[in-house]
């Protein structure tokens, strides 16, 4: 029997190749969708779960615990995972982790500049699961000096060489051992490093013994580990008043996070860069879930329209001897056929496109479908699923035929079955408008964002790191290159101008109340950063040579800092400082974006701190930009300075700061469109199809004197409804999603109600294109043998 | 073996009631072969899905071999019909994705017969029909000749106690026409009962009994 229907069901699959294409296309695509959705959704989930002790290492954050304001903070200072270990018998082992700069490494002959050489403590190799191709991770810290490499970086410095024991040169100051070497550290991994060395040489090399104790010095992460199945509430109630009991002043509180948490729900300030967000897993699981739903009713409207095919089988099978639930059987084992051809297809099609979908998505996916049956296996449930329910609606339509009405005359659609069709295509565009205004929208706030007027100017700035012995020649570097006519400004500054995050604590100014606390991001700057970045000032003067004061004492502040301050104009001369420093306000600058535009303003305040400066800005003139770049260079090397000439532009920097959200914009527009191709698809099958069935009244109408034209249009004005009526459904489903999304950004682009015609616009368009070559067609068909064919 | 008792059938639109069947009474011995004839619109198919438990009438009594159709569902009616009633139509419905060896096999199936009995079966249908050579082909490929004969074997595949025909000849020419009814004619002489339904007085001759419908009455009853 089973043989008989796998049979039937080829040959017709066969017989009818255009709409047989069209099922199969269709489904073939939602199912490509849907895997590979289904693959980022794993990756994203499986952050950090790789190491054996993961559900039981928490991340230790602080938070201000008066200001309602205040945004909790995932940096914690030196001494805290040593004395969290002591203070806590439940905490059985912690580490810190973290990095100060960027630094030289070298070896012989080779260099890099080394941004992912992190520090640990040795406690870390313990708690965190990575594998040790050489080496012993019990010893591998217990010289400082030693590091830790992961095997990309062992053949970057050594090529074939053994890596264990040789020494690489720190910033030409100090030496590390390698003491092992572990597997490249996965990409699913929210803790990046290529090198790891004690964080005892941290703090030796980089921020000195002073701050070995400095619980002010917040940069650096610290872990802890409880033992198996222990909770975490006791310790977090412990915690409480913990930082109090140090300082009696202080008003932060500490608090835990699990660990495999961190990636998909943390919400701190000063975070990982590679953070994900579950709100986004489970758009794209909607979104795989919609474009399965798209292709599966395609399957149904398609195979349902053309019922009268098969009306006449379906009949004579009824008569000898069919029952209706082996009728039903029938026709479920041809959809699921279907969908299991469709599914070898979107394997095939998954292989081809995955390369594109991680560029698009910035991942690392790879199918390796031989070495998951697990996941195979689940993908072939889907198939089967969706084969099922695309064939449900058909198999128990046209099993129902009565054989009587089926073979005496030809079976006119019923009306409650035409209806059916009707709401079925209704569905298909709703959701495909719904994606058309999801990527209008999308789009508009990611070129907002991209091309906001951020308050200062980025064009032509170039900025490369000063650490180490490049700090005491920077006054050097700076002269050279001013001297270059093409250069128009030198400056420096701690952090980026595009993400000033550091903040010194509650400061003090003229009328402020004893208890008053006010979080302010502070930067610290060289001369000549307000003009090198066209900074406005509403009041007062930048830094200038012209007075000797201004190096100590001289800060600007920015309009929201006065704000909260509550100062009064004239700003300009009085009292602000902070970490014991006592000097006044000699400027007060406009409002403008330093950090991204998640953030409101916050109050800014800038200061001259020359040992602090890490980065130098150069601003170049417009015309002939390499060859200035070149010649910079040249001075560079000139002077020997013994680290590479490596820039950026800054308004690279800034693109990078979104992103997360242009991948996922990215994605979220070929999935749309994509979606809404195949719901373009299942028009074109029923299109084809309406005029199958009409063909005989076109050809009467034509006869009696109807245009071509005149008849396409009759055609298209059913479909034409349709399209509309799921526009009304799908605006307000699409305008509650949207602007819950957009208030997750302090500054938006507005939801206006063009956007809504638009998309109207767009599906009516695309649902005409789609059915006016079937209508042409039908309407030009020679009357003479469409009517002669009478059944 | 069939009696029908007071059959009307109607279909009701709002307040109209159109009426196809009205009052039929029958009586079918075993082994008769009988003609329903009558113009267009008569009713004449209708009786024959009727008796062929494909339709329901609107009021009245079926009784077949003494079981009381009227009363039974859906699923003890096919089980009647799949076991007692073969089926021949003007325009052959056969399966058209299927071979002629498939589409004989297809009853066999939906009573569960077994694969070496169904071999059997169907060759020896194949045979008798001499359309052993054409088993390959599909009814596309066929004539119309060949087409019936293949539908009347599959309607006698599984051995039914009544056959019955709507317009057999209707799409054949002469020739095959005749042939069809000589099939008919031996089937009859074994032992099958026949009923038909047709517009030709020559097809009418072959039976022994002629049953006109007017209207949806039964006028005449020889």
């Amino acid at each position: 029997m089973l043989k008989n229907y796998f049979k039937i069901a080829l040959r017709y699959i066969l017989r009818q190749k255009f709409y047989s294409f069209i099922n199969i296309a269709g489904l073939t695509i939602g199912m490509a969708c849907c895997m590979m959705i289904t693959l980022w959704v794993r990756d994203e989930l499986s952050y950090d779960r790789f190491h054996q002790n993961a559900e039981a290492i928490y991340r230790v954050y602080h938070y201000e615990s008066t200001t309602p304001q205040s945004s909790p903070s995932a940096l914690t200072p030196p001494p805290m995972a040593a004395a969290l270990k002591k203070d806590f018998p439940e905490i059985i082992k912690s580490t810190r982790f973290g990095t100060w700069l960027k630094r030289l490494v070298t070896y012989q002959d080779k260099h890099f500049n080394e941004t992912m050489y992190m520090h640990a403590d040795p406690d870390f190799f313990a708690m965190f699961s990575f594998e040790f191709v050489k080496g012993d991770p019990a010893t591998a810290f217990s010289n400082p000096y030693s590091v830790v490499i992961t095997e990309t970086a062992a053949a970057k410095y050594f090529g074939r060489e053994d890596p264990l024991g040789k020494t690489l040169t720190v910033n030409h100051t100090f030496d590390v051992a390698v003491t092992g070497v572990i597997q490249d550290v996965p990409s699913n991994s929210s803790l990046e490093f290529d090198l790891l060395s004690p964080f005892d040489i941290l703090i030796k090399e980089f921020i000195g013994e002073k701050n070995r104790s400095n619980w002010g010095f917040n940069s650096f992460s610290t872990y802890v580990m409880l033992p198996r199945n222990a909770s975490s509430d006791n310790l977090s109630q412990k915690l409480n008043g913990y930082l109090k009991k140090l300082e009696p002043e202080s008003t932060y509180e500490m608090a835990l996070q699990p660990f495999i948490d961190i990636h998909l729900f943390s919400k701190l300030d000063h975070d990982y860069k590679n953070l994900g967000d579950i709100k986004y897993v489970w758009i794209f699981s909607a979104l795989a879930v919609f474009v399965l739903l798209i292709a599966s009713v395609n399957f149904m409207n398609l195979t349902t329209a053309r019922s009268a095919n098969r009306a006449q089988e379906v009949g004579l099978r009824k008569v000898v001897g069919a029952q209706r639930s082996q009728l039903i059987r029938q026709f479920f084992g041809e959809s699921v056929l279907m969908a299991l051809l469709a599914l070898v297809t979107a394997l095939l099609l998954v292989e081809l496109l995955l390369p594109l979908f991680n560029s698009l998505s910035g991942k690392h996916l790879a199918s390796a479908w031989q070495n998951n049956p697990p996941l195979l296996f689940g993908f072939f449930g889907m198939a089967l699923l969706t084969g099922l329910f695309s064939g449900s609606y058909p198999a128990l339509f046209l099993s129902s035929f009565q054989p009587v009405r089926v073979l005496k005359g030809s079976l006119r659609s019923t009306g409650a079955n035409s209806r059916f069709r009707k709401v079925l295509v209704i569905f298909q565009f709703s959701l495909s408008v719904f994606l058309i205004i999801g990527t209008i929208v999308i789009s508009r706030q990611l070129s907002y964002m991209r091309n906001i007027d951020l308050g200062f100017s980025r064009e032509r700035i170039i900025h490369l790191d000063i650490h180490g012995e490049l700090l005491e020649k920077y006054g050097a570097i700076r002269d050279r290159f001013l001297q270059n006519p093409k250069v128009l400004h030198v400056t420096a500054s701690m952090a980026l101008p595009t993400n000033i995050q550091s903040t010194p604590g509650t400061p003090e100014w003229e009328g402020k109340a004893p208890d008053e606390q006010m979080e302010i991001k502070a930067d610290f700057v060289d001369i000549d950063y307000i003009e090198t970045f066209n900074i406005p000032l509403v009041e007062g003067r930048s830094f200038s040579r012209d007075y000797a004061t201004d190096p100590e004492t001289a800060f600007i502040v920015n309009e929201e800092a006065v704000r909260r301050m509550r100062l009064q104009k004239p700003v300009v001369g009085k009292r602000f400082g902070f970490w014991n420093i006592d000097g006044q306000i000699i400027g007060v600058m406009k409002d403008a974006h330093f950090q991204s535009l998640h953030h409101r303003i916050e109050p800014l305040v800038f200061k001259m701190f020359p040992p602090w400066l890490r980065r130098m800005y150069v601003k170049i003139q417009s015309d002939n930009i390499s060859a200035t770049l070149s010649s910079l260079e040249e001075t560079w090397d000139q002077m020997n300075l013994g680290y590479p000439f490596e820039f950026r532009f800054l308004d690279e920097n800034f693109h990078n700061l979104y992103k997360t959200e242009e991948r996922l914009g990215n994605i979220f527009r070929s999935f749309a469109a994509l979606a809404v191709f195949i719901a373009c698809l299942g028009l074109l099958g029923l299109a084809s199809f309406m005029a199958e069935q009409k063909a005989k009244e076109i050809g009467i109408r034509r006869i009696l004197g109807a245009s071509v034209f005149g008849v396409a249009l009759m055609m298209s004005k059913e479909f034409t409804k349709w399209v509309l009526m799921a526009n009304l459904i799908a605006w307000p489903a699409a305008w509650i999603v949207m602007s819950r999304w957009l208030k997750g950004f302090a500054y938006r682009s507005d939801l206006g109600a063009w956007i809504f015609f638009l998309s109207a616009g767009l599906s009516l368009g695309l649902a005409l294109l789609t059915v006016a070559f079937q209508s042409y067609r039908a309407a030009l068909a020679n009357p003479a043998k469409t009517l002669r064919q009478e059944t | 073996m069939i009696k029908l008792i007071d059959i009307t059938k109607y279909y009701s639109s709002g307040f109209v009631k159109t009426f196809v069947l009205r009052d039929i009474n029958l009586d079918i011995k075993e082994g008769e072969f009988v003609t329903i004839m009558g113009p267009s619109g008569a009713g004449k198919s209708t009786l024959l899905y009727i008796l062929g438990m494909l339709d329901n009438p609107s009021s009245g009594e079926y009784c077949f071999f003494d079981k009381k159709v009227h009363k039974l569902h859906e699923k003890q009616l096919t089980e009647l019909h799949k076991n007692y009633i073969g089926f021949v139509f003007q325009s052959y419905h056969l399966i058209d994705d299927l071979t002629v060896y498939e589409n004989l096999e297809t009853p066999l199936l939906y009573k569960k017969v077994k694969g070496s009995e169904r071999k059997g079966k169907v060759c020896e249908m194949l045979d008798r029909f001499h359309i052993v050579a054409k088993k390959d082909l599909f009814p596309n490929q066929l004539s119309g000749g060949q087409q019936q004969k293949t539908a009347v074997a599959r309607a006698l595949i599984t051995e039914p106690k009544l056959i019955l025909a709507d317009e057999p000849t209707g799409n054949l020419n002469t020739k095959e026409g005749e042939e069809i009814m000589e099939l008919f004619k031996e089937l009859n002489e074994g032992g099958t009962t026949i009923l038909q339904v047709t517009h030709s007085e020559k097809n009418a001759s072959y039976s022994r009994r002629i049953i006109n419908l007017l209207d949806g009455w039964i006028v005449d009853n020889k």
